[in-house]
C-alpha cells in the first residue's frame, strides 16, 4: 500500500480560554508537586499534559523547558536548605548537559523540519514510552526490594562497580557520598542533556543514573538534579526561543500552578521514606508511559504510516487524557497524604517528649523543695 | 532583670501579655513571642503585595499578548532573552508569593 508523500505543516499556537488557562494552573500544580517529590522536573507529565490539550509537540516540549529553569532555581534554594543538594556533583553533570542539550534541539529540530508537528508528536511519544517504562519499572522493582528486605533503601550492585574504576580524575561528591570518576559523570550529563532537550524529561536519565550508577542517595539525586535541570533548562529555551517555540502564555500559566507545588512536593519529601519516594514515582511514570502509549497509533496516522479513523483517534486521546490526568491526581493525592501523616507524626512526637519533660521539671521543683 | 526594655523595642504593647512572663520567662523568650506575635502580620502584608504584584503582571502580560507574542516568537536575540527575562520575573514574583501563601496556610514552617 502506497501512501501520499507527507507534508510538514508549520507549528501553530493554541488559543487559550479559560477552561484551558485552569487545566494549565492545575497541571502546573500537580506536575510541581511530583518535580518537588521526584526532582525529575515533573516535565514528564507536562509535555504530555500539554499535547493532550492540543500543544504541538516541539511548543509543549520548548515552553516546558522555558518554565522548567527559573522553577528549578527555586527548588534548589529549597532543596539546597534541606542538604539534598550536591552542588560539585550538580557543576559537574550540568557542563556536560548543555553539550547535550545542543544536539538534542538540533536532532529536535532535524525532525520537525523533515516531518513537521506530526513527526515531532511521535518521535516524543515513543521516546517518552521507552524511557519511562524502563526507569519506571526499575523503581518499582528497587522499590519492592527495599520493602521485602525491610531496610529504608537498597545500594544496587551497580555503583560499587563503577566506584571500583580508578581512571582519573577522580571526583569526590560529599552530599552524595560518592567517589567516581570524571569519565563516568560526563555521558550521565550529556544524556540528560540531550533528553531535556529533545523530549524535556532530563530528570529521567539524570535522577536513576544518580542513583543506579553513581550511588547517590534518593534526596540528594533529586535535589542536585534541579541544578542540572537550572543549567539546561537556561540553554535549552534561549535555543527553542530563537525557533519562535516558546508559548510563553503556556509558561506563565504552568508556572503559576507548579510553584505552589514544587514547594509542597519538596517538603514532602521530607515526610516519607525513600522507597516510598522511589515506589510514588515509578508508578507514575509507568502510567504516564501507557498515557503515551496509546496516542502512539494516532500519530502514526497523523504521519500516514498506518489508518486510523477519526472515531478511534477520538477514543484514543480521550482514554490518553483519561490515563495521565487520573495518575496525575491519584499521584499529588498520595504525597499530600503522606505530607501529612508525616507532620501529624511529627507533631505527636514533640507532644509526647513535652510529657516526657514535664513530670521531669516537677520532679526538679519536688527535689529542689525538699 | 526587667524585660520592658526588650517588649518596646519590638513595638507590641504590653497590655495582653502576661504578667507572669515578667516573673519566669528570659528576654529571650519575651522577645521571641513578641516576635511571633508580629511575624504573621508582615507576611500578611508581603502576600498580599505579591498577590497583587503578580494580579498586575498577569493582567498586563495577558493584555498586552497579542502586540508581545510577534516579538516573543521573532526568533532573534532580543524576542529569546525577552522571553527568559520575562519567565524569571514571573517566576520569583510567584515564588515568593506562593511560599508566604503556603507560610499562611501552616503548610510551610514560619521562617
Amino acid at each position: 500500500m502506497e501512501h501520499a508523500a507527507y507534508v510538514a505543516e508549520p507549528v501553530s499556537f493554541i488559543s487559550i480560554d479559560p477552561v484551558t488557562v485552569l487545566t494549565l494552573v492545575a497541571l502546573g500544580f500537580l506536575g510541581g508537586m511530583l518535580s518537588g517529590f521526584i526532582g525529575s522536573g515533573g516535565a514528564f507529565v507536562l509535555t504530555p499534559g500539554m499535547m493532550s490539550l492540543g500543544v504541538p509537540g516541539p511548543v509543549a516540549v520548548a515552553s516546558n523547558m522555558c518554565h522548567k529553569f527559573p522553577k528549578a532555581l527555586v527548588g534548589v534554594r529549597r532543596r539546597r536548605r534541606l542538604g539534598h543538594v550536591d552542588l560539585k556533583l550538580g557543576v559537574v553533570m550540568a557542563a556536560s548537559s548543555i553539550v547535550g542539550v545542543e544536539v538534542g534541539v538540533g536532532v529536535q529540530n532535524a525532525i520537525l523540519e523533515k516531518w513537521g508537528t506530526a513527526g515531532s508528536n511521535l518521535y516524543i511519544s515513543i521516546i517518552f514510552v521507552l524511557v519511562l517504562t524502563v526507569v519506571g519499572v526499575s523503581m518499582v522493582r528497587d522499590a519492592r526490594r527495599a520493602v521485602l528486605l525491610g531496610c529504608d533503601d537498597t545500594t544496587p550492585d551497580l555503583p560499587r562497580r563503577i566506584g571500583g574504576l580508578n581512571i582519573p580524575p577522580m571526583l569526590t561528591f560529599k552530599e552524595a557520598r560518592a567517589r567516581v570518576t570524571l569519565w563516568v559523570t560526563l555521558p550521565l550529563g550529556f544524556g540528560t542533556g540531550l533528553l531535556a532537550a529533545t523530549i524535556a524529561v532530563g530528570g529521567f536519565i539524570g535522577v536513576p543514573s544518580m542513583i543506579y550508577i553513581i550511588g547517590a542517595p534518593t534526596f540528594v539525586a533529586s535535589g542536585t538534579e534541579l541544578l542540572i535541570a537550572f543549567f539546561s533548562g537556561l540553554v535549552g529555551t534561549y535555543e527553542w526561543a530563537m525557533r519562535g517555540l516558546v508559548d510563553l502564555r503556556l509558561v506563565v500559566l504552568i508556572l503559576g500552578g507548579s510553584l505552589v507545588g514544587v514547594q509542597v512536593g519538596a517538603l514532602g519529601t521530607s515526610y516519607v521514606r525513600e522507597y516510598t519516594v522511589k515506589f510514588i514515582s515509578g508508578v507514575v511514570m509507568v502510567l504516564a508511559a501507557i498515557s503515551r502509549a496509546v496516542m502512539v497509533p494516532a500519530y502514526l496516522s497523523d504521519v500516514g504510516l498506518i489508518v486510523v479513523g477519526n472515531g478511534t483517534r477520538a477514543l484514543l486521546a480521550t482514554l490518553s487524557t483519561l490515563i495521565l490526568y487520573g495518575t496525575l491526581v491519584s499521584a499529588g493525592t498520595l504525597i499530600v497524604a503522606a505530607m501529612v501523616r508525616g507532620k501529624r507524626a511529627a507533631a505527636l512526637q514533640r507532644r509526647a517528649g513535652e510529657r516526657v519533660d514535664a513530670p521531669r521539671a516537677s520532679e526538679l521543683s519536688s527535689a529542689a523543695g525538699k | 532583670m526587667s524585660v520592658l526594655p526588650k517588649v518596646q523595642d519590638t513595638g507590641i504593647r504590653l497590655t495582653g501579655v502576661d504578667p507572669a512572663l515578667g516573673q519566669g520567662c528570659s528576654d529571650e523568650k519575651v522577645t521571641e513571642d513578641a516576635a511571633a506575635q508580629g511575624r504573621p502580620r508582615r507576611i500578611v502584608a508581603r502576600f498580599l503585595l505579591l498577590a497583587a504584584a503578580s494580579a498586575a503582571m498577569y493582567l498586563l502580560f495577558f493584555y498586552s499578548c497579542d502586540r508581545l507574542l510577534p516579538l516573543l516568537t521573532s526568533c532573534t536575540l532580543i524576542g529569546a532573552l525577552v522571553v527568559m527575562g520575562l519567565a524569571l520575573g514571573f517566576c520569583l514574583v510567584y515564588g515568593a508569593c506562593a511560599g508566604y501563601l503556603l507560610e499562611l496556610l501552616g503548610i510551610r514552617e514560619l521562617e
